[in-house]
């Protein structure tokens, strides 16, 4: 990879990978730092990549999604990295405006959950994309984002506009 | 309390933007030292320049040729002719 093709991949690439580790960590300086780790990785290693194994993002992606669970193992050291038996509770929506709802609902969901509802959702990858992203197969993939749709379905089921109509009628 | 649908869902999600990266974020420069650095070339380049190399110093290691020049021709010091008949002319 010569030094404009690394250039033109940080200039095109690196809104992605900045949203997606600010939607996953909540941090704008972690997600700073995660951009930098990501274009460092490929400007040290640049042979990893495969252009012939699928697209440049999904593989960055991939990259700040291993840092992302870096610091999310480093704070949360002794959680385990499970998604299936977790059960979200309709959240408390009348502190918060909506928009701020859907971000802590999102960043309530677990790890595994959380980073294939992103890039489905929010960077548009497919599943086989994501699949490379996060190294697991399309399957497992599939069924991560049904349960994270399942639980956000119920976390935010206060948001529903007639339940938010009756309670502002209420008030 | 009723979920939500699959549409209301996707309304809500779409609600949250996430910001892009600053402007600020530049790429990353590796700062590493010149005897440290590589450069990459392609297999049939560096065999060329292997044949070239190898024969170069065939070349350069092969003894010169045995050339004779006229300041070899010294004259004789001490002229010794010995005189060798054949043996007919005795008999």
């Amino acid at each position: 990879m010569t030094g404009t093709e690394f250039r033109s991949a940080f200039h095109q690439h690196k809104d992605a990978i900045y949203r997606f580790a600010w939607r996953i960590t909540g941090s704008p300086e972690i997600a700073e730092d995660i951009v930098q780790e990501v274009f460092l990785a490929l400007l040290c290693h640049p042979n990893r990549f495969d252009c012939l194994r699928g697209e440049l993002r999904p593989f960055l992606l991939g990259i700040a999604r291993n840092l992302a669970l870096k610091c999310w193992r480093q704070e949360n050291r002794w959680d385990v990295l499970t998604d299936e038996d977790y059960e979200a509770p309709p959240l408390d929506v009348t502190r918060s405006e909506t928009v701020e709802t859907v971000g802590l609902a999102v960043r309530a969901l677990p790890p595994l959950q959380r980073e294939v509802l992103v890039l489905a959702e929010y960077e548009g990858l497919s599943l086989v994309e994501i699949a490379q992203a996060v190294e697991a197969e399309v399957g497992t993939v599939k069924g991560r984002l049904h349960r994270a749709r399942e639980n956000l379905r119920r976390m935010l089921a206060p948001l529903k506009p007639d339940v938010v109509r009756t309670s502002k009628c209420n008030r | 309390m009723q979920p939500l649908s699959d549409n209301e869902l996707d309304d809500l999600l779409h609600q949250w933007q996430a910001p892009d990266a600053p402007a600020r974020l530049q790429p990353p420069r590796m700062h590493r030292p010149w005897w440290r650095r590589t450069i990459s070339i392609p297999v049939p380049v560096a065999v060329l320049i292997l044949v070239f190399v190898a024969y170069w110093a065939i070349i350069a290691h092969r003894q010169p040729p045995q050339t004779v020049t006229l300041a070899d021709f010294q004259p004789v010091k001490q002229l010794q002719p010995r005189i060798i008949r054949s043996g007919y002319e005795g008999q």
